[in-house]
């Protein structure tokens, strides 16, 4: 149940620098996931800890025990990758007891060991399949399986869910993270998907260019997002720039390139800074009455309307021409506006994010 | 704006019926999905309907033209891929051109429709570019505006957002279908993408093994599947068994550890062993409401933040487990561990007779 | 619809398709299988001649007195067989750490690692046995360095088993690193995540996942040297290998045994051919003892770099040095006897300005090789490209095993033999069409080469997208213009180096042409010539140049292919 540490960790290919500088605490038994869109190093941060790949710079640490130079042989870390990785040439069972058979461990611990692996995981019933006979979902099964019974105390999943039907991947998202948690295992887990990071993690990690923008709750990725690319990575948002225009202890506002006041009461910022003011499509309201505040309103015309499960979406033009995406629960009213309709929107305060433009998505 | 049908229309490799008699009416005009997950037979139907495979049994028409006969070349209809299959050595110019130039047109009147294309698709900028200078969504513009160019009616999608990242996913669902009914054009699209189906769709054919399942329009997917499959495929359901009884006129069945809920009228008889299905949206937590009829006490295992809705897994007194989706913003907020009720009404309470194989139905190996 | 268009469409049709097929059918069956599958007819039309000659006719020869010719092909044929088993034992053991290396590192200079493998390739057979003598068995190479008087290794076995394992060398290593590199590394990443270390990985699992494909390799290596001639005519001296026997008989005009060889040295290559193809799942390597202490300590990073050091050096002293040496030898000897100072006896004397110079005919024998193969090139990408559909995009069944088999057979029969064969198919004994010279030194050519334009062709249209072809369709090709339009353009590169690497193989090919040659002499025939009439020298020129001609397509190649 080690506690795993990145410090100041590099590794370049060539000239291109997959991962830069980073540094990461992965507590002991936590559920941590690296999210981030494809190709921001999070596969290679894997194969950094396992040991498969050594870094050109920074130091890693399990438990406070330096791994520089340690082969992944010796590390413990279990690992199961995107396309399983299942031996083709053994079958279920000499995967899964592949482990401690090449460390020429006891025979009958092993097969205690990995038969309770194979429970787990409710595969019991096929050791003697080999791999090209299973379905996608039973070989990342016996590939967890495999590394579990290795005795590894921390997990590396490289995508473990990517190549699955979306059904099975929901359903065995929450079978990982209970297993994980019943072992007491360390897990990292490597994503795209937003989804299956906010269900199964602790922790998450939002990747950017090789480095964590943001870590932290689900819910604080959510709810305080600490740039624009976190922000646009859960859900839809709608992106406007402006200058601010005058502020106080706790609110600012804000005019934006299109006329429009907005007011945040998020933060402070100075007079005259150029910002991105961002709102997003599920915190738009529309109004069924009008009202008669200026101040975080828009008026615009329904130009298309989505179903999605339990939500419906709005394609909303605006008079100045640009787009705004608003998303509504079904089960409410205002659910219900037809295509051509003129419709006024508004938001809170506390919905406006503000960012300092010098960044970008 | 043609419209297409299949008749009968099997398809066989090997010993493997990868297409069961099939009979379907795609109508004039139509965005018609094919929706079902991998191997069940989609793709293999499309690829008959635009000729690239050829059926062991039954007919293909399209607008009442018998073209099972007929090479791909001559039933005038476009492809898209999930791949793009923009030809690399081609400008996006000439790749738009293309079916145009092999039609033999002079080039004042290739230049006048590509040079339309590429406006309606919004590849003016990159006309002169070679595509592998272009990104994900410039590519699959450049092979729908290919498509368009050529002036077919008929178009068929084989999983055409499949190689987009998420976002620009979602923001395509709706460029691709103005397109269609901007230029009046029928659409076939395969998908293993249920929420892009329900999404895009005028009206979607579940298919599973070889075989449509059901054919409605998303809202009739959504509140009357036809059967287990589709009611779990489509959507987020909770799934519960148990006996069917009948009160009055009303249908009522019995769980595990004896719960009692109010089911939707259905006609089944008491005794029956039954599974009882309701949306996952179609479920409330509350931490007020009584024990009683369609009222069950739980106790929350996981909470799942995912923005805009949270996702509650709850284990019920029965011990059986079920999923709830809430909206942030509306409704009381639980955290692990809390008990809450969880209560539905009778109408959203769908009735299914117990099947012989359940995993199999739900697809859950 | 333009006219071309139109036209594409009338010819897509199925009956011009059925036509289309039966044509390169034909071709191959009259001008690649036929002649090597006809010296069967022949060997049993002239049964009587062949049995007076090889059994029945007594001679002397060192076997003794009244001795058959029987017993002289025989000791041929053993000979060459162990000589083929050595060479490959040497070659799997020297080529498969090569190919573990190139397959799985990256270090700086690899490019020019993996472009020195390919050296013995490039280089004309003939050219490579004249510099293997020269660097093992003559005082000018290793020997001189040691300071011995005499040759190493004098010309006979020793010296073709050395020559033998350079020329065979890139090919082995070549098969095993794309074997190798077929074997997806995360499999052996996640036995490393496992436990273990290095070797038992490689033992346990990526042993596993290539063994067949190193038996495939080890059996055209075997085939390889089993049917090597050009530079063995050369560093054989004396001894005699079974394909050098067969030029001798034809040489010496005794066609009945000529006729007789070549028949067993083509039913010993379609039996290895078999082979190949039904041996390969059926044999295990030991998995079950785990030594995890033994095999931990072997892994080590020092022990690593000690492998790949001997690795390199092994490659470097038995393939680079040698092959490479006639450059040396060339300068040495370039304006005179380094020993005696005379230069008469130099390269530059011997080539320009000589009385009887040898440029002239230096000059008309390259333009006769480049005609032949270029000629030979063209032919067979003409009838090779829709012969690759065939084989990739019909649906043979039973078949295609059989089609595969047959185009394979040019590559697996001795070139001798395979000369020989041509020489009676087209000749006097045969369909009387030819005799021996230019046009029949075309048609060997079309025969040999063959195949190295077929299968790179094979690999291309495999790695052909289907899908864009359908796309095509859709946008409303026919087949043909789809041809024209989409995937001749894809497949420009493919065919490009399928045709380099088919006109330089024709370049240097030796053994075959010695055969059917009348009048006309092609560069390496001119080399073998030079040296056996020792003209070292002036051979050594003529090798430099048809090296350096050879290296300069294989960069060309290597540019047009990108760097993969």
């Amino acid at each position: 149940m080690p506690e795993v540490r990145l410090e100041n960790v590099t590794k370049r290919y060539g000239k291109t620098e997959a991962v830069k500088n980073l540094s990461l605490t992965v507590y002991d038994g936590e559920y941590f996931t690296l999210l981030g869109p494809i190709g921001s190093g999070k596969t290679t941060t894997l194969m950094l800890l396992a040991g498969l790949i050594e870094a050109d710079e920074g130091e890693i640490y399990f438990d406070d025990r330096p791994m520089k130079g340690v082969p992944p042989e010796d590390r413990g870390v279990g690992f199961v990758f995107e396309t399983f990785a299942l031996f083709p040439h053994y079958n279920v069972w000499e995967n899964v007891t592949y482990g401690p058979r090449v460390r020429n461990e006891e025979l009958t611990s092993t097969r205690k060991v990995a038969e309770e692996m194979l429970q787990m995981v409710l595969l019991e019933d096929r050791p003697d399949a080999l791999p090209d006979e299973l379905s996608g979902g039973m070989k990342q099964r016996t590939a967890l399986a495999r590394a579990l019974t290795s005795g590894a105390k921390i997990l590396l999943l490289d995508e473990p869910l990517g190549s699955l039907d979306a059904k099975i991947r929901s359903a065995l998202a929450l079978d990982l993270r209970r297993i994980v948690k019943a072992l007491g295992l360390t897990a990292i887990h490597v994503t795209n998907n937003v989804e299956e990071a906010m269900t199964i993690s602790d922790r998450v990690a939002m990747m950017h260019n090789g480095l964590p923008e943001q870590v932290g709750l689900p819910k604080e990725l959510y709810e305080n997002p600490k740039s624009i690319f976190v922000m646009d990575f859960v859900g839809d948002v709608n992106l406007f720039n402006g200058v601010v225009t005058s502020s106080g202890e706790d609110f600012t506002e804000v005019t934006t390139e299109e006329g429009v006041p907005f007011r945040s009461s998020r933060q402070s910022i100075e007079i005259g800074t150029r910002v991105h003011a961002v709102v997003r499509a599920e915190d738009v309201d529309i109004l069924l009455e009008n009202e008669k505040d200026a101040v975080n309103m828009l008026h615009g015309t329904v130009k298309e309307k989505l179903f999605l499960l339990g939500f419906t979406k709005y394609l909303i033009e605006l008079e100045t021409g640009r787009e705004v995406v608003a998303e509504v629960p079904s089960m409410r009213r205002e659910a219900e506006l037809r295509v051509g309709e003129t419709i006024t929107m508004k938001f809170t305060p506390q919905n406006v994010y503000l960012f300092q433009i010098e960044e970008s998505i | 704006m043609p419209d297409m049908r299949l008749v009968n229309v099997t398809k066989r490799f090997d010993n493997v019926v990868a297409v069961d008699r099939l009979n379907l009416h795609v109508r004039s005009g139509e965005y018609f999905v094919f929706l079902g997950p991998s191997g069940c037979g989609k793709t293999t139907t499309l690829r008959i309907v635009a000729g690239l495979t050829e059926p062991t049994e039954g007919e293909v028409y399209i607008e009442d033209r018998n073209v099972s006969e007929v090479p791909p070349e001559d039933r005038n209809i476009g492809l898209v891929f999930q791949h793009f299959e923009v030809f690399p050595f081609m400008t996006v110019y000439d790749n738009v051109a293309y079916s145009l130039t092999i039609q033999g047109l002079d080039d004042e009147e290739i230049d006048k429709r590509v040079h339309q294309t590429l406006e309606v698709t919004g590849l003016n900028d990159v006309a002169d570019n070679y595509p592998n200078n272009l990104s994900a969504p410039e590519l699959q513009r450049c092979s729908i505006a290919r498509v368009l160019a050529g002036g077919s009616k008929l178009l068929l999608l084989d999983e055409p957002l499949g190689s987009l990242d998420p976002k620009t996913r979602e923001r395509f669902r709706f460029t691709l279908r103005s397109i269609v009914k901007g230029r009046g054009l029928t659409a076939i699209h395969v998908t293993h993408d249920q929420e892009e189906a329900m999404a895009m769709a005028d009206r979607i054919a579940v298919f599973r093994e070889g075989r449509i399942l059901q054919v409605g329009s998303p809202v009739e997917l959504y509140e009357r599947p036809a059967s287990i499959f589709v009611a779990n495929f489509v959507g987020e359901t909770n799934f519960l068994e148990g006996i069917v009884e009948k009160r009055e006129r009303k249908t009522l069945v019995r769980l595990r550890g004896d719960l009692l809920i109010e089911a939707a009228e259905s006609e089944f008889d008491a005794g029956s062993r039954a599974v009882v299905a309701v949306r996952r949206e179609n479920m409330f937590l509350s931490s007020s409401g009584e024990k009683g009829v369609n009222s069950l006490l739980g106790h929350v295992i996981r909470v799942a933040f995912l923005g805009k809705l949270i996702r509650y897994r709850i284990e019920l007194e029965n011990g059986d487990f079920i999923e709830v989706k809430q909206p942030t913003r509306t409704g009381e907020i639980f955290e692990e561990g809390e008990s809450a009720h969880v209560i539905f009404s009778p109408e959203k309470v769908l009735v299914y007779r117990y099947p012989k194989d359940l995993f199999h139905e739900l697809a859950l190996r | 619809m333009r006219l071309l268009e139109r036209v594409e469409k009338r010819l897509s049709g199925r009956r011009y398709r059925t036509a289309g097929t039966v044509l390169v059918l034909l071709f191959l069956f009259v001008f690649i299988v036929g002649p090597p599958l006809s010296v069967f007819l022949m060997v049993v039309k002239n049964w009587g001649d062949i049995y007076a000659t090889v059994f029945a006719d007594p001679f002397f020869s060192e076997v003794g007195k009244g001795a058959f010719r029987w017993s002289m092909i025989q000791k041929a044929l053993v000979r060459s067989l162990e000589i083929a088993a050595i060479v490959t034992v040497v070659d799997l053991i020297i080529g498969l750490p090569m190919a573990l290396i190139l397959a799985r590192y990256e270090f700086r200079g690899k490019r020019l690692v993996d472009t020195l493998i390919d050296l013995p390739m490039v280089v004309p057979t003939a050219a490579l046995g004249f510099s293997l003598y020269l660097f093992w068995g003559s005082v000018d190479g290793l020997s001189g360095l040691l300071g011995l008087k005499t040759g190493l290794a004098s010309r006979g076995p020793l010296l073709i088993i050395l020559t033998h394992v350079a020329f065979s060398y890139p090919y082995i290593v070549r098969s095993l690193k794309e074997i190798i590199g077929a074997v997806d590394r995360n499999l052996e990443y996640a036995a490393r995540t496992l436990g273990a270390p290095p070797l038992t990985v490689f033992r346990t699992v990526t042993a596993p996942l290539i063994k067949s494909g190193v038996l495939a390799g080890s059996i055209l290596c075997f085939t390889r040297s089993l049917g090597e001639t050009g530079a063995t005519i050369i560093v054989a001296g004396a001894f005699y290998t079974a394909p050098l026997l067969v030029v001798e008989y034809r040489q010496l005009l005794m066609i009945p045994p000529a006729a007789f060889l070549s028949m067993i040295l083509v039913s010993i290559s379609a039996v290895l051919l078999a082979s190949l193809r039904f041996s390969a799942e059926r044999f295990g390597l030991p998995i079950k003892g785990v030594w995890p202490r033994t095999e931990r300590l072997l892994s080590g990073k020092n022990q690593r770099r000690l492998r790949d050091l001997a690795t390199l050096s092994l490659f470097a002293l038995l393939v680079l040095l040698p092959t490479s040496f006639i450059f040396v030898y060339l300068f040495k000897w370039w304006s005179g006897s380094p020993y005696t100072g005379n230069p008469q006896l130099g390269a530059f004397y011997q080539v320009f300005l000589a009385p009887d110079k040898k440029l002239p005919e230096l000059w008309s024998s390259i333009v006769a090789s480049f005609e032949v193969a270029a000629l030979s090139t063209a032919i067979n990408i003409v009838a090779g490209l829709p012969m690759a559909f065939i084989l990739v995009r019909r649906n043979l069944g039973k078949f295609k095993g059989l089609l595969d088999a047959l185009i394979d057979i040019p590559l697996t029969i001795p070139t001798s033999a395979l000369g020989f064969s041509f020489f009676l198919f087209w000749g006097s004994q045969g369909l009387s069409l030819l005799g021996p010279g230019f046009w029949m030194i075309i048609l060997v050519h079309i025969g040999f080469t063959y195949p190295y334009i077929v299968r790179p062709l094979v690999a291309v249209v495999e790695g052909l997208d289907v899908h864009m072809e359908e796309a095509s369709r859709t946008l409303g090709a026919s087949p043909l213009t789809v041809f024209r339009t989409v995937i001749l353009p894809t497949m420009k590169q493919g065919i490009l180096a399928a045709a380099i690497m088919s006109f330089t193989r024709s370049l240097g090919e030796t053994g075959a042409t010695v055969v059917v040659m009348g009048l006309t002499r092609t560069v390496p025939v001119l080399i073998v010539q030079w040296v056996e009439s020792l003209a070292l020298p002036a051979a050594a020129f003529a090798c430099v140049v048809l090296i350096t001609i050879s290296l300069a397509l294989l960069l060309v190649l290597r540019y047009v292919l990108g760097w993969k």
